[in-house]
């Protein structure tokens, strides 16, 4: 056995030989001393033999008395991921949840945060190793903020569980925490949360500042003018126009304000339009589009329909603008003027008006499945619980032609009321149904739309009209091992609060 | 549900593989068969040649099938038999919910007209399976079988001598190669590391010295893994370890650590008929997986094995798989924190690490805290060299840790010992985020790798 000053000595030996053998070295070096020890070793050996089992017993030893890192002071250490106050996931459930993101993964048209949802709305979470947010997701449970701070690595991350919003802690807070946390504050305490805005939002880049000045959507009142006249000013154009568009939602904005279309170019616009009477015994009006002679008059057109006031259309067509809603004819104009109108109307109308368009949107037959993101730029205006009516009021609708991926749009989490019985008869189901039927050919669904629709399904509907969509599939011949109905799976087996 | 002999009679791509499957009909080599009639799937895990159970899962309506071997037949025999066996005695198989990897399968398989490629495939050779259920070699007398024994035996011996004696001059040729490295300079080799270790592991095949040329061709990835200041000294202690293995051989051929570790691993069957072999009962949990892809094309598949008995003196157990490169590889850590409980036959060593699965059931996953000693890795590691000086590298349970990071991005095990350095280039965010009571690394002297931790409050997580 070595002693400590013997061990030294052998490094020092081994650290010298390796040094020679880097350039190479025939014999040991005269001035390399051996240890006692080896020397014994080596006796009677040839030289060549002799180097060789000097390599031997340097390597060994170096092997020996290598100990871990020595400078860790300088290491770092990540911050412990939080806890979530909701719970994670039943193990049970995680390779089930693990296979429906891979699905989702494939299908790419559906958000993680829908899956997200729906383990919300049964109060679990995703296990971190399945799941983490990725610091790009924008809108996802509020369950996960602790999880996107921590990987945001926002400076203030030790923010405590319950600390209120304020012009102090305005920086611990995660962007999308704010957000949601100003509209909490807009639903409680408008005046508060406004106040917040005007002291806090300054400091923020263009592009953060417009979500915030956003969020005073919630609870918009004629208290916010003068800030909303001040922000009209804002060196942003996109905030200027937001804070326009709201002013026009309260019927405030003054015409020196609005939009840069003079009377004249309105009056210019709403002569490209007939405005005519339609029915034999319940005359409806009809706004219809005169044919413009070339493809860039029909771009300008467009384009004043994206700014003009719409308040100023319907004055100067004669009209008030729940007539001008209703006379607007969806199927005569293209495509790009219906959504340049429904966007210019979802951005300006007020609450009254956009209830109106959303019943006019509804009822209309000629609005299918290809015009959803006419309904879902409406849609974007109602409140959480609002969407869900919608959304239920569309499939309790039995000639409604949007799908169940088009429904899915329109809500933020899964609808907490839908009957098998009322689902059945939907148009959607229906359309699903025979669907399915045609593709299906004994093996595993691959219709890419039937999947994305059952897919749609698992995240929309309750557990209860889960279950029974899978009773109902099953009876089609569809294996439940299907990877389609992963997410009616996951519905079905998530807990269920009681 | 079921299937016809005549069927898998189609099926089967030849003869020889119906042959094959016949001699796996035994349930003892299938500690698992499983049936769910709602999908029309049955499944198998079958002991196979490798170290791991293979696992076998076949629909029995549209015959498509998946096997986790190797074999380049399609189906393989280890499908071809779990069929077999469905149709002799479906009543073996158990009626249940499919498990996670059969579950996995169906969901990612497409309908495909197997049986049709199959059955088309089958009109090219003639096949009979009333052939493969007969014995085809005619019985020998008692003094017949005498004479072939010991002709045979006969045989074994002059093979052994010759092998030996090319290894010999193989591993002088070895050493003298190394000589040649310390005089011409280690700087030299360092330059042109690839080529030279290619050369002399291709001598050291020619040699029969399958294990030692592997070891040697796995010298530049090592190395270059290897921040540059570590490289030459990464470099000295790979040759200083071949220098001990190859002078261990040269003392005793006979030596099973030496042997194996030169010329070649011994196959399960020989395994299992050695009398002394080591074997163990116990829980074993799956702490950490290692797959690489070897410069020979041969992925090497890992699975390290903890005993889960807290008094157990067989502490670890390394599983130990290869395939080609051409069977796909496979995703690493998909089993870390399955339990089974097993008996494990190690091949004969000082240090017996290597083992395979002799007989299994599944077992439910345990709540316990993985076992560990108290012992730091590297003082660990040093007494097991004193055992084996050539061992490359060794696993350990380190305890109470978490896994820290230097400036350049280097992350490190960082626990009450010290900070150890870790070879992984990429650590989870996760696992840099959390507590970690328990964590499997694997040492190798100089760095760490980590395979697997229990994380504090998130369970077992594979790296």
């Amino acid at each position: 056995m070595l002693n400590q000053d013997e061990l030294q000595q052998a490094l020092a030996v081994t650290e010298q030989l390796q040094r020679q053998w880097m350039i190479g070295a025939g014999e040991v070096a005269a001035t390399v001393t051996l240890p006692e020890s080896w020397s014994a070793l080596l006796q009677g050996t040839s030289p060549e033999h002799a180097r060789l089992l000097t390599l031997a017993l340097t390597g060994q030893l170096q092997l020996m008395m290598t100990s871990g890192c020595s400078g860790q002071q300088s290491l770092h250490e990540k911050p412990l991921l939080p806890m979530l106050a909701v719970p994670t996931l039943p193990e049970s459930l995680r390779p089930l949840f693990r296979r429906s993101l891979e699905g989702l993964s494939k299908q790419r048209s559906i958000d993680v945060a829908c899956v997200l949802r729906l383990l919300s709305q049964r109060r679990v979470t995703a296990h971190p190793a399945d799941w983490l947010p990725t610091n790009k997701e924008k809108s996802l449970p509020r369950e996960y903020w602790p999880w996107c701070r921590w990987v945001a690595d926002v400076a203030a991350m030790n923010t405590e569980a319950g600390e209120t919003l304020s012009e102090d802690t305005w920086d611990q807070f995660y962007p999308a925490e704010r957000l949601a946390l100003l509209q909490d504050m807009r639903a409680l305490e408008p005046d508060s949360a406004r106040e917040l805005i005007m002291q806090c939002a300054g400091r923020e880049p263009a592009d953060k500042r417009l979500s915030i000045v956003g969020t005073l959507a919630v609870n918009l009142a004629p208290a916010d003018v003068d800030y909303l006249q001040s922000l009209l000013q804002d060196r942003s154009k996109k905030i200027a126009t937001l804070a326009s568009q709201m002013l026009s939602r309260l019927g405030t904005l003054l015409e020196q304000d609005s939009a840069e279309m003079s009377e004249e170019e309105v009056q210019e616009h709403a002569e490209t339009y007939t405005l005519e009477k339609k029915g034999i015994l319940k005359k409806r009006l009809r706004l219809r589009p005169k044919k413009m002679r070339s493809g860039k008059q029909n771009a300008i057109r467009t384009e004043r329909l994206g700014g003009i006031s719409l308040s100023a259309f319907a004055r100067v067509l004669g009209l008030k603008v729940t007539q001008l809603l209703d006379a607007w004819d969806f199927e005569d104009n293209r495509p790009s003027d219906n959504l340049a109108f429904l966007t210019n109307a979802a951005s300006t109308l007020s609450d009254d008006h956009i209830e109106h368009l959303l019943a006019r949107l509804l009822s209309d037959a000629s609005i299918t499945h290809n015009d959803i993101s006419l309904l879902e730029q409406v849609v974007a205006r109602l409140s959480p619980e609002a969407r869900q009516t919608c959304v239920q009021q569309i499939l309790r609708g039995k000639d409604a032609t949007l799908s169940f991926y088009d429904c899915l749009l329109l809500v933020e989490s899964p609808l907490d009321d839908l009957l098998f019985t009322d689902l059945k008869n939907s148009g959607a189901w229906k359309a699903l149904c025979n669907r399915i039927g045609e593709e299906f050919d004994g093996g595993y669904l691959e219709n890419l739309h039937c999947c994305a629709e059952l897919t749609s399904l698992g995240l929309l509907v309750p557990q209860a009209t889960a279950a029974a969509v899978l009773d109902a599939v099953e009876s089609m011949g569809l294996s439940l091992a299907d990877p389609a109905l992963d997410l009616l799976q996951l519905n079905n087996q998530l807990p269920i609060l009681t | 549900m079921e299937i016809s002999l005549e069927t898998i009679q189609n099926l089967a791509p030849d003869q020889a593989s119906l042959h094959a499957a016949k001699k796996l009909l035994k349930p003892a080599k299938w500690p698992l068969l499983g049936q769910d009639p709602g999908v029309n799937t049955i499944w198998g895990q079958c002991q196979g040649s490798g170290s791991n159970p293979y696992l076998t899962m076949a629909d029995v309506v549209d015959h498509g099938y998946k096997c986790t071997c190797p074999s380049r037949k399609f189906p393989c025999k280890h499908v071809l038999a779990l069929w077999w066996q469905f149709a002799d005695r479906p009543d073996d198989f158990t009626v249940s919910d499919p498990p996670e990897w059969v579950h996995d399968w169906l969901g990612r398989r497409r309908k495909k007209s197997t049986s049709t490629e199959a059955e088309t495939a089958g009109k090219v050779e003639k096949k009979n399976i009333l052939l493969a259920t007969g014995d085809d070699t005619p019985a020998l007398s008692a003094a017949e079988q005498a004479n072939k024994e010991a002709a045979k035996a006969q045989r074994a011996k002059q093979i052994k001598a010759a092998t030996e004696a090319s290894i010999r001059d193989g591993l002088v040729e070895f050493q003298q190669w190394v000589d040649d490295q310390l005089r011409t300079g280690i700087g030299g080799l360092m330059k042109e590391i690839s080529s030279r270790c290619r050369q002399i592991a291709a001598r050291m095949v020619d040699a029969k010295a399958a294990n030692l040329a592997s070891r040697l061709d796995e010298i530049p990835a090592k190395v270059l893994a290897l921040p540059s200041h570590e490289q030459a000294r990464k470099v000295c202690q790979e040759l200083s370890q071949l220098v001990w293995l190859s002078e261990a051989w040269l003392v005793d051929p006979d030596d099973p650590d030496a042997r194996r570790s030169v010329a070649a691993t011994e196959s399960r069957a020989v395994l299992l008929e050695t009398p002394e072999t080591l074997s163990v009962m116990g829980v074993w949990e799956t702490v950490g997986e290692q797959i690489v892809t070897r410069r020979d094309g041969l992925i090497s598949h890992a699975s390290w094995l903890l005993n889960l008995d807290e008094s157990a003196e067989q502490r670890f157990a390394l599983l130990q798989d290869f395939y080609p490169a051409s069977v796909g590889r496979r995703q690493g850590g998909e089993r870390v924190g399955s339990v089974i409980s097993a008996e494990l036959i190690f091949y004969p060593s000082r240090l017996p690490l290597r083992a395979t699965i002799h007989t299994q059931k599944a077992c439910a996953p345990q709540v316990c805290d993985w076992p560990h000693e108290e012992v730091a890795p590297d003082t660990g590691f040093a007494r097991k060299l004193c055992t084996i000086p050539w061992l490359e590298s060794h696993p350990f349970i380190v305890s109470e840790g978490r896994i820290a990071a230097d400036k350049k991005g280097r992350f490190y095990w960082r626990d009450s010992y010290g900070a150890w350095p870790l070879m992984n280039e990429h650590v989870s965010p996760l696992l840099q985020g959390c507590e970690i009571r328990r964590a499997c690394i694997v040492w190798d002297g100089n760095n760490a790798e980590l395979l697997g931790v229990q994380a504090k409050p998130w369970g077992s997580i594979a790296c």
